[in-house]
């Protein structure tokens, strides 16, 4: 094979993907079209969210936190006023080195308890447990350091509901998100998974842990990564849980019936990717087991978080979720494929590996042999531009469809100057975003391969967005 | 490669970008129809409130209302629906009439008969049932069957409110039928009608259910009376060893009457069934009850030492003092510390 032959054939194996890549999307678009047309026809005759029946299934959330002193008291003053009839808050502060614990004690006046904790999950050493004696749903749990894995495994050992729901501690949340993320297991006894649409809040109001008014952000980055969400979520996870082949589930919000997740040995520690990790575990293990399960994904807006504003926040966030996506299927890679799996081992499993996991090296080596097979006169102009025009007319096209489908459902940001601003951030963030994006993809990738140390993810937080009196602590 | 396929690869992603213009078009001129519904929707809704606050508090209107244009018939729909949710009694009767008088009943039979959308024959579901409108019972005793288990569901609820009597005997057998119903909507719907209505259909259906279909049914026991609730724990619990139908049994007595049966099932080699008989001794139970419970604090299982230490808790009042002297008697330190977590708990 000669030169030529080469460069010919990696062309066609670019363009190949390239329209494989293109062509799953759009078809998880069209299934998603369907899912959220069906669920908006549903709310018209919507009786059920606020009813009181006993028939509800008592929650346990878990917040872990790691040296949050400064919103901790906030996040967990707007999680006691969520509107739910039986729930019981477990914060674990997982050895923070600030005033965290300190923070908590104050605040909620916690007293330490001697309470008769469980072993069901190992985990880092347990110092003490504390409950609230202003909030009787509210406890504590006090350990060592262990990541936010063994945090979460920690709460889970402390959590007296059948369905814990594990969490960031500054999400926010609508007061009714218990009410909304717990139907998929009242009306379906085999779920033992549930999640939901994560909003981005720059740009929002916040007061008091609540969200006030929605609004798009100034800041460019964050702009672009709302387009980024509802790519992600509207169209990608609601496609995939048509077929009960959603393979993630945000770690900002998701709840679990706590007997799977103990049964598939709780999350794992040496994950950075631990939320994703247990769910295509679960689908694993289950479907080797041939356990009737299903894992939900609903379509409303059930969580609200904050997203990086500067680049390096944002490239050690994406550089963090790639890895572990990388980690979390090569973990679980005996599930390719496997007898049993059904759409999640034959579908979204093979298409998370070779188009989410490999995507950013093709797509970026793509990019470079371009460059430099036209600079060396490998390729012509001609050739170079109409796979520019492609690649970029694709990528628009598909955002086009996210803004579609929130349009026909949410239109969460009422304001016709912020359908403009989406507009304009959906053109701009395939130049420039979308690549640097990629790169920050690729640098996970590698930090995977060659096994660097993983720890808490911390993130630079502005919360611009908080107007409230929970500011500061 | 071949100049073709290029040709192929610069006019697809030339078609892209134009759909994708041709889409963002489309979302601005949406938004735009949106905007003009929404106004519509508020000009409407600004002439209903006030006749539907005044439906509500027994105010008849002097000035005849002008029959509902069908065009118009979901968006009185979504109103005079957010309305009966919110009322009972009396107000939701003049509602009804309200609907009536607005020729509601008129457009949404026509709707529930024809063919129509999934969005608009839903609604017409819904209102056909609080309009009582007897016309309805076919066409929904149809859609009870239905695979879509919204619309089903719907359908079983709105034969309810027509004519509970009747419906029931038919709706119940369904519940452990369809495990796709939201076992949260069923609860509301037996709860609206009341144990006078739902006992004698559920004992029957309980009566005549497979055995594998029993449990599920026994779960809603507790929407029945209490002497519906009695004659079915009777039946089944002194025989079943199904750790499950047990459970269910031990969460859905009310009566101390069924005392001895909860005391019988603390010693059951299932701990699910002891945790739910320790449940139900710290509802219905008596300070005699303690010493039955005390083996459970040694028990094998977390939960049952758990609800064990807490049904003790219940039983004695939450008498700090007895249960010091209790924890002081055991040898077991696991019942201790359990004992000495439920105290905690208390504050």
């Amino acid at each position: 094979m000669n030169q030529a032959d080469l460069i010919i054939a990696s062309e066609w194996f670019f363009l190949i993907y390239f329209v494989g890549l293109t062509s799953i999307y759009l078809l998880l678009n069209l299934v998603a079209f369907g899912v959220i047309s069906r669920n908006m026809s549903y709310q018209d005759i919507d009786e059920g969210v606020s009813l009181y029946t006993g028939f509800e299934f008592p929650i346990t959330l878990l917040a872990p936190a790691y040296n949050e002193e400064a919103t901790i008291a906030g996040s967990i003053n707007s999680l006691l006023q969520l509107s739910y009839p039986e729930f019981e808050i477990v914060v674990i502060n997982d050895g923070s080195k600030d005033a965290t614990l300190d923070v908590l004690i104050k605040e909620f006046s916690l007293q330490a308890i001697p309470e008769a904790y469980r072993i069901q999950i190992p985990t880092q050493q347990v110092k003490t447990i504390y409950r609230s004696t202003r909030y009787p749903n509210l406890r504590v749990v006090d350990k060592e350091n262990g990541g936010k894995a063994d945090a979460l495994n920690a709460g889970i050992n402390c959590a007296r509901y059948p369905l814990f729901c594990g969490m960031d501690a500054d999400s926010i949340l609508p007061r009714d998100s218990l009410f909304r993320i717990v139907r998929p297991f009242l009306e379906d006894p085999t779920t033992v998974a549930v999640g939901g649409i994560v909003r981005i809040i720059n740009g929002c109001e916040v007061r008091d842990g609540h969200l006030i008014k929605t609004g798009l952000p100034r800041n460019w980055l964050a702009l672009f990564q709302i387009v980024e969400y509802l790519r992600a979520f509207l169209f990608g996870r609601m496609g995939w849980q048509a077929l009960n082949a959603v393979l993630i589930i945000s770690g900002a919000f998701g709840l679990f019936r706590k007997e799977a997740v103990i049964s598939v040995g709780g999350y794992r520690h040496d994950t950075v990717g631990e939320d994703m990790e247990l769910v295509v575990r679960m689908h694993r293990i289950f479907s080797e087991q041939r356990r009737p399960y299903r894992v939900h994904f609903i379509p409303d807006p059930i969580c609200w978080t904050e997203a990086p504003e500067d680049l390096r926040t944002l490239k050690n966030q994406r550089s963090r979720w790639q890895r572990g996506l990388a980690e979390s299927l090569w973990l679980n890679k005996s599930m390719m494929f496997a007898k049993n799996s059904g759409a999640a081992g034959w579908l979204a499993f093979p298409f998370m590996f070779f188009f989410e996991m490999l995507g950013p090296l093709v797509e970026l080596t793509g990019f470079i042999l371009m460059i430099v097979s036209y600079y060396f006169g490998l390729i012509d102009y001609y050739a170079a531009v109409a796979f520019l025009i492609l690649v970029f007319g694709m990528g628009l096209l598909l955002s086009g469809a996210a803004l579609l489908l929130e349009e026909m459902s949410y239109r969460i940001y009422r304001r016709p100057g912020d359908l403009l601003m989406l507009c304009i951030a959906l053109i701009l963030e395939n130049f420039g975003y979308r690549q640097l994006n990629s790169y920050w993809r690729l640098l996970g990738m590698l930090r995977w391969l060659f096994k660097s140390k993983s720890k808490w993810g911390a993130m630079k937080r502005t919360a611009k967005w908080n107007s409230g009196k929970d500011k500061s602590p | 490669m071949p100049s073709d396929v290029i040709d192929w690869a610069r006019w697809l992603g030339l078609s892209a970008i134009a759909m994708t213009v041709l889409l963002l078009l489309y979302i601005l001129l949406l938004r735009g129809w949106i905007w003009l519904m929404d106004r519509r929707r508020q000009r409407l809704w600004q002439h209903w409130r006030p006749l539907c606050m005044n439906t509500v508090c027994g105010l008849t209107s002097s000035d005849p209302q002008l029959p509902l244009e069908h065009r118009n018939w979901l968006l009185f729909f979504r109103l005079w629906h957010h309305y009966l949710l919110n009322v009972q009694g009396e107000a939701r009767d003049n509602l009804r009439r309200f609907g009536r008088q607005m020729g509601l009943h008129h457009i949404v039979i026509k709707i529930l008969i024809r063919a129509s959308t999934d969005r608009e024959s839903l609604a017409a579901t819904v209102a056909t049932g609080w309009l009582r409108d007897i016309r309805a019972w076919e066409p929904l005793l149809n859609s009870l069957y239905a695979e879509n288990s919204v619309l089903s569901f719907a359908s079983a609820r709105s034969l309810a409110r027509i004519d509970p009597k009747t419906a029931l005997p038919i709706i119940i057998p369904q519940i452990s039928k369809r495990p796709d119903w939201s076992k949260h909507l069923i609860a509301g719907l037996l709860l609206e009608l009341g144990p006078e209505l739902v006992s004698a259909p559920l004992l029957d259906a309980i009566g005549n259910a497979p055995a594998e279909q029993i449990t599920a049914l026994i779960r809603f026991l507790r929407f029945a009376d209490v002497s519906t609730g009695n004659a079915v724990l009777f039946r089944y619990m002194p025989t079943t060893q199904d750790p499950e139908l047990l459970s269910a049994c031990l969460k859905a007595a009310y009566s101390p009457r069924v005392l001895p049966l909860i005391r019988d099932r603390l010693s059951d080699s299932h701990w699910t069934v002891r945790v739910e008989a320790a449940n139900a001794l710290s509802r219905l139970g008596n300070s005699d009850d303690v010493n039955d419970l005390l083996p459970l604090l040694t028990d094998q299982q977390w939960w049952v030492r758990y609800r064990a230490a807490q049904a003790i808790g219940e039983l004695l009042r939450r008498d700090k003092d007895k249960i010091a002297s209790l924890s002081q008697a055991q040898t077991d330190r696991y019942a201790t510390d359990m004992l000495a977590q439920v105290v905690a708990e208390w504050g």
